[in-house]
Parts: C-alpha cells; sequence; structure tokens
C-alpha cells in the first residue's frame, strides 16, 4: 500500500528549473516547516501550477517555469487564476521566498505575507 | 386638503414623511423617505440633503415638490456630546529590557541565558562561555548557521539566537544544537550588546512559562525582591507569548507609572462633590448621581482631566459659537477602559494594557438655527415652511403609531452623541432627559481597547458582526455560521478576522481574535448603551421606578443595530416592561418618528395635544394667506 504524505508539491520542469529559485521556494517551505516533495512535470506554468495543486494530498502546488513565471495554486482554484503568480526576472530573492511560505500558509490557515503582491501592484 | 411635509435632520439621516392633511380627520401618508444628512446638522449645508430626500419621497407619488404647501422642520436636539480619553497609567522600559513578541515561526526549543554577542564577533567568545547570538538582518541564514557550528565546535555554549528576519526555522534545521530561536526582531540594533539576557520558545501551542512569570525572571537573573517588583510589568506583558526575549541591562529599569490623572468638580443640583478620576467609573457615576442633575463639571487644572474637559469645552464653543466660559457641562459619563499601548523602550512594537477613562460629555446648546434652512428651503420649495416643536415630544408622537405600543409609553433614542429618553404618562405629561455617551463614545472605546487607530474602522466593528475567513472558499461568522463562496475570497483575507459588511469583509489589522473583538464590542456596547438606558429611564420614569414603566420602545438608527436591543431587553427584563423596537406607522421601523410626529403634530392628530412650537391646523392656514 502507499502511504500518502502530506506534502506541497512543488513543481519543476523536466528540463529543470534555475536551481536559485527552487532553493528560495523550498526555503520558504522550509521556515513554516510544512513538508514538500519537487517533482517534474510537463507543460506551461499555469498546467504545471495546477498539476502540483492536485497531486498535493494538502491541495497545495507551486510551479517554477522556464519562462521565470513562478504560480502558487490551490486544488480548487481555475488554472487561469492562481493564488499568486510572480514574474521572478529581476526581482529580490525575498519575493521567491515568501510565495513558497505562502504555499505554506495556504496549508496551515495562516495570514499571507504580502510584500510581493503589494509591489508587484 | 393639502400636501405637507415632516423633515427630520439628523446628525447623520435625514427624513422624511410625505402626508395629505384634510380639515378634519387623521392625515393620510403617503410615502416616506431617508438619505444622509449633507454637511454639518444645522447648518445651510443641510438643505441639498433635505430637497434629496423630498424628490425621493414623491417619487411614485404622481406629486412634484411644486405641489407642496408647507414642510415642517424639526428643531433640533438642543445638546451636543463630545469624548475624550486619557491613560493614568503608562509602562515606561528604559533602556530597552524587553522583546516580547509572537512570530509565527520561532525556531528550536526552550531557554537560553547567556551574554549578547553580535554574529560577527563570534569568534572572540572564549570555550565555554554562554552567549546568546544577535543575527543582522544583512546576514543570510547560512552563513549565521555555518558560523554558529564552528563555535559549537570551538566549545563556546551558546544558548539562544536572536534573528531579525524570518528565518529562525531555516537556522535551527541547520545547526548543531536545539536552542530557542526568535526571528522578526525589527529593531535588532537596538538589543544591547554585552548584556545578560534570557530567550525563551514554546511548543507549539504552548505558551512560555518562565520569562512571564516574574518569579521566572528573577530565577534567570537572580534578582532581588526590590528588582522583581520593577519587572513585573515585563512579565505581566509577555504573558499568552510563544516566544520572548528580555535583557537585563545595569541601568535597566522598568517603571509602571501612575499619571496623576487629577480630581473632578461636579457642581449639581443638590451637592457639590470633588472626586478623583482614579477613583474609576463606578464612583464618578455614583457622583454624578448624588449630585442630582449636574450644572456644570470642572477639572483640576493642569491634569490630565483638567485638559481633557478644557478640550470639550473649547470643541463645543467652536460648534456652538459659545464664548468658552458659557459652556457648562450639563452630564458625563465615564467608562474605565483598558488600552493597548505601544511599551516604550520595546523592540518589536509591543503593547502594554494601560488604564484609561473615557469621558463622555453633554452641553446645552443655544438652538441651532434652523430659522435660516427655513429660509432657503422656502426659496427652492415655493412651499411654506415652518419650524418647531420639540424634537422628544415629536418622537413620541411617531412613536405613538407602533401597534401595540401604549401610554405610557417612553422611547429611548441611542444616538451618536447623546442618549435621550422622553416619557409620556398617561395624562399627556411629557419628562426629556438627555444624556452624555453614545454612539460615539462606543467608537472611542472600540478604537483604543483594540488599539486600530482608526475611527472608522472603529465605526464598521459597532455596526457589524465579525468572523473568520477559513480558507478562500468559506466563511465562519462570529456565532458559529458558516457561509460558501463560488468565487475565492481575496487572499488578503486569508486566515484572517473581517468585519462583515453588507458590501463586503474587511480584514482587521494584526492577528485580532474573533472572541477578542467581539468581547470588546460587546463590552463596549454595555457599558455605554445599557447604563445610559438605566440612567435615562430612571430619570423620567415615575418616582424613578423602572416597574413603574409599561411600554419602552427604541427609535433612531442604533435600534436598528444587530445586538443592541437584545442587550437593552436584557437588562430590562427584570422590571417586566415591555421594550422593543418601534414601528412607526406599522411600516416605517425605529425610523421616520420625528418627521412622522411633526405630520400628525400639525394635524393636531395626537392623544398628547398640541406641542408648543407647532401651530394647530385652523391658525396655520389664517397665517398662510
Amino acid at each position: 500500500m502507499e502511504i500518502v504524505h502530506p506534502q506541497v508539491i512543488v513543481a519543476v520542469s523536466p528540463q529543470g528549473a534555475d536551481p536559485a529559485l527552487l532553493r528560495e521556494i523550498l526555503w520558504g517551505l522550509e521556515e513554516e516547516s510544512v513538508p514538500f516533495r519537487v517533482v517534474e512535470l510537463p507543460g506551461s506554468c499555469e498546467q504545471m501550477a495546477q498539476e502540483a495543486s492536485l497531486i498535493s494530498p494538502l491541495g497545495a502546488g507551486v510551479a517554477i517555469g522556464e519562462d521565470g513565471w513562478v504560480i502558487v495554486q490551490h486544488r480548487r482554484l481555475p488554472r487561469s487564476k492562481p493564488l499568486f503568480r510572480l514574474l521572478t526576472r529581476g526581482c529580490p530573492p525575498r519575493l521567491v521566498r515568501e510565495l513558497g511560505a505562502n504555499a505554506a500558509r495556504l496549508v496551515k490557515g495562516i495570514p499571507f505575507k504580502l510584500a510581493g503582491s503589494e509591489e508587484s501592484r | 386638503m393639502m400636501l405637507i411635509a415632516g423633515i427630520d435632520i439628523g446628525n447623520c439621516t435625514t427624513e422624511a414623511a410625505l402626508a395629505i392633511v384634510e380639515r378634519t380627520g387623521e392625515p393620510r401618508f403617503l410615502a416616506s423617505a431617508i438619505t444622509g444628512t449633507t454637511g454639518i446638522k444645522g447648518t445651510m449645508d443641510n438643505v441639498p440633503g433635505v430637497m434629496e430626500c423630498l424628490s425621493m419621497a414623491m417619487a411614485g407619488t404622481g406629486k412634484g415638490i411644486s405641489d407642496l404647501e408647507l414642510i415642517l422642520l424639526n428643531d433640533a436636539t438642543p445638546v451636543i456630546g463630545d469624548v475624550a480619553m486619557e491613560t493614568i497609567s503608562e509602562t515606561i522600559i528604559t533602556e530597552s529590557t524587553m522583546i516580547g513578541h509572537n512570530p509565527a515561526t520561532p525556531g528550536g526549543i526552550g531557554l537560553g541565558v547567556g551574554k549578547t554577542l553580535l554574529l560577527g564577533r563570534l569568534d572572540e567568545a572564549y570555550a565555554g562561555e554562554q552567549v546568546i547570538v544577535v543575527v543582522p538582518g544583512h546576514i543570510d541564514f547560512s552563513q549565521a548557521s555555518d558560523q554558529i557550528n564552528t563555535a559549537f565546535q570551538r566549545g563556546v555554549a551558546i544558548q539562544a539566537a536572536i534573528v531579525q528576519k524570518d528565518e529562525a526555522v531555516l537556522i535551527a534545521n541547520r545547526i548543531q544544537r536545539t536552542i530557542p530561536i526568535v526571528d522578526e526582531v525589527l529593531l535588532v540594533d537596538r538589543v544591547p550588546l554585552g548584556m545578560l539576557a534570557a530567550v525563551e520558545v514554546a511548543d507549539p501551542g504552548r505558551s512560555i512559562s518562565t520569562l512571564s512569570n516574574p518569579y521566572g525572571i528573577a530565577t534567570v537573573f537572580g534578582l532581588t525582591p526590590e528588582e522583581t517588583k520593577n519587572i513585573a510589568p515585563i512579565a505581566r506583558a509577555l504573558i499568552g507569548n510563544r516566544s520572548a526575549v528580555v535583557i537585563k541591562t545595569p541601568a535597566g529599569d522598568v517603571r509602571e507609572r501612575r499619571i496623576p490623572a487629577g480630581s473632578l468638580t461636579l457642581i449639581g443640583e443638590r451637592a457639590t462633590l470633588e472626586i478623583d478620576l482614579q477613583a474609576g467609573a463606578q464612583a464618578i457615576l455614583q457622583a454624578i448621581e448624588r449630585t442630582g442633575r449636574l450644572h456644570d463639571a470642572k477639572g483640576e487644572p493642569g491634569t490630565n482631566v483638567g485638559g481633557m474637559l478644557e478640550r470639550v469645552r473649547s470643541m463645543m464653543s467652536h460648534l456652538t459659537d459659545q464664548p468658552m466660559e458659557a459652556i457648562r457641562i450639563q452630564d458625563l459619563l465615564p467608562v474605565d477602559t483598558l488600552v493597548q499601548q505601544a511599551v516604550v523602550g520595546g523592540l518589536a512594537g509591543e503593547l502594554s494594557s494601560e488604564n484609561a477613562v473615557a469621558l463622555a460629555a453633554m452641553v446645552a446648546s443655544s438652538r441651532l438655527s434652523m430659522g435660516r434652512i427655513a429660509d432657503q428651503l422656502a426659496k427652492e420649495t415655493g412651499a411654506q415652511v415652518q419650524v418647531g416643536g420639540v424634537e422628544a415630544h415629536m418622537a413620541l408622537y411617531g412613536a405613538l403609531t407602533t401597534p401595540g405600543a401604549d401610554l405610557p409609553l417612553a422611547i429611548l433614542d441611542l444616538g451618536a452623541g447623546s442618549t435621550d429618553a422622553a416619557l409620556a404618562g398617561k395624562d399627556g405629561q411629557i419628562n426629556v432627559i438627555h444624556l452624555a455617551g453614545a454612539g460615539d463614545m462606543v467608537n472611542l472605546i472600540i478604537d483604543a481597547e483594540l488599539a486600530l487607530d482608526d475611527r472608522n474602522l472603529a465605526e464598521e466593528i459597532k455596526r457589524f458582526p465579525v468572523g473568520r475567513v477559513d480558507n478562500l472558499f468559506l466563511l465562519r461568522g462570529e456565532d458559529g455560521t458558516v457561509r460558501f463562496f463560488e468565487e475565492p475570497l481575496d487572499p488578503k483575507l486569508f486566515a484572517r478576522t473581517v468585519v462583515i459588511k453588507e458590501e463586503g469583509l474587511a480584514a482587521l489589522p494584526g492577528d485580532l481574535s474573533i472572541e477578542k473583538v467581539r468581547t470588546v464590542r460587546r463590552k463596549a456596547k454595555n457599558r455605554v448603551f445599557v447604563t445610559n438606558t438605566l440612567r435615562a429611564l430612571n430619570a423620567v420614569a415615575p418616582a424613578g421606578n423602572l416597574r413603574l414603566l409599561s411600554y419602552v420602545v427604541l427609535v433612531g438608527g442604533c435600534a436598528l443595530d444587530f445586538e443592541i436591543p437584545g442587550m437593552i431587553s436584557d437588562a430590562l427584563a427584570e422590571y417586566g416592561v415591555v421594550v422593543g423596537t418601534a414601528n412607526v406607522r406599522s411600516s416605517e421601523g425605529p425610523r421616520n418618528a420625528v418627521a412622522t410626529g411633526l405630520v400628525l403634530s400639525y394635524a393636531n392628530s395626537t392623544p398628547l395635544g398640541v406641542s408648543p412650537g407647532v401651530l394647530p391646523l385652523s391658525q396655520a392656514s389664517e397665517g398662510r394667506g
């Protein structure tokens, strides 16, 4: 019998992801003490994020696209309207880490860190 | 047969009642309307609001403003209220001795005691030295954990860490031993270095036990009984936290200072009494009762209460255009509150509860000049305009149209600035009272006790229930009811306590819990509205005996509040009084009482006879010519 681990799923494309981005996302999750697993998934960043959220027993997924986008997605949200999306090119690493933390906070049910979404607006 | 309109210009809303009056018989009401009052009550700015209200009432009746023959305007309640608040205790922490905050994710577990040392100077520590390492924001967690591990290997006994960024767990996961780590300390550069400090982090779901206990702090730092007394406020401020830091500095000195609040002189009908503000709200209220109806109140010059009453006086003199010496305070309502104030000397925006007294004051105003408004209205409508009728009498006439209500009838109007009550006895005799303290004071208390610093938000908290957004699609109300949403809620609202307004949800700042907001809100309403209801009814009831009242109806906007009528009903339950929200003309609810009363009074169609100020129909017709 397969054991289902409560994890946030972090999706990267089979071509690999920017290691700096992936690191920040994972640190964000780690600081919040929420377990995670990195998987390779095909498709666009939106597709990857949705797929990741559907695989995750916690219903939360993060996708790092090849195009520099990072998307945080929840199982019940439509593919085209994810919870958070951020174009990471030229953006400070702490905002990327914040997305990881927010994926964790979505699971924990505590208020999001919103420095990133304030600045990008 | 003529078309007339009763108009009630209130502090917040302007109401109209449109009716056809025949020479004999009862007026036939056609329509009602309500709009927001434009400008400050009693000024020319009110006219546009009245015009809008009239055309709203006209819509659908087939009549136009030109058909209107007479407009009856209320004479405003002749009182104005104001509120003020002063703290009477203050916690000052000199030489910054405390960090007591609740970062979302502290690291490690336990209690660590040692000297504070900057991370960069860790190599200066000798083997076996007990230190608490301070990590400033420009150093990232991997660097910090490397240096901490190197020091561990040299045998330095690092006891704990204080970190500026949100990286406590990341550091805790990368170092060789478990030590308590507190992070998100904003002003980390203000942490005194080389000083003995203690850091405590509790298990998830628990709160700290040593640093929230004065004897715990005394044990850690070896304090004398005298010193222990001084740090007691620190311990108290840390209760309930998951993590905390306390630093002992040589000059470290925390005091709870009592501010000389001053004394209040109450000059009343029966006696003149002096009472210290420190005696508390209950004692002041009793003193006000003993003095009888107040003629004036004065505060001791040079003290908090002196300044407070001076401010009220100058505000009133500005509003009423009277010299400050002529302003007489006719009623006071004191309320004890706990105010959340930033601790002087805190490092992460810590708050501490301070005692404060809120005072509402009421001043009799010379008649607001409705005359000029009447002239302008006459010009714009072409109708004749009459000002008149004591507002409370008009409200009584209107309230009497509530099905099931009868004489003797008491009305309660819980407004913004004052609480007004009037009683009409079986014989038509009318008693009126105005008391200080109403909606504005509730806002003041909510604002201060929840540390909002936003009076508009306080008003919303007063008016609407709260809830918590449990997830992106689910809102749980304060009563446990659950509401689902088709569209996901704004991420800003996620996991937050929100005010459930008619037009949507508004997140409350910080980590206010539903329970806290609800408790503060209900306590504030109780201490103002219920206290004043009892005071007001005692004042108008025959022989001051509430049991002799039969019917009490609530009028005005506050009667539409979701919990105030219930609270008042509870408070009056033991007196056997029928109390409830008015339903003016069986259709208007607690609204439109004054506007309706004006029309009824004009048509001479109330059981209470004719009010002074409004001419009976026959004379009015002659005057119109």
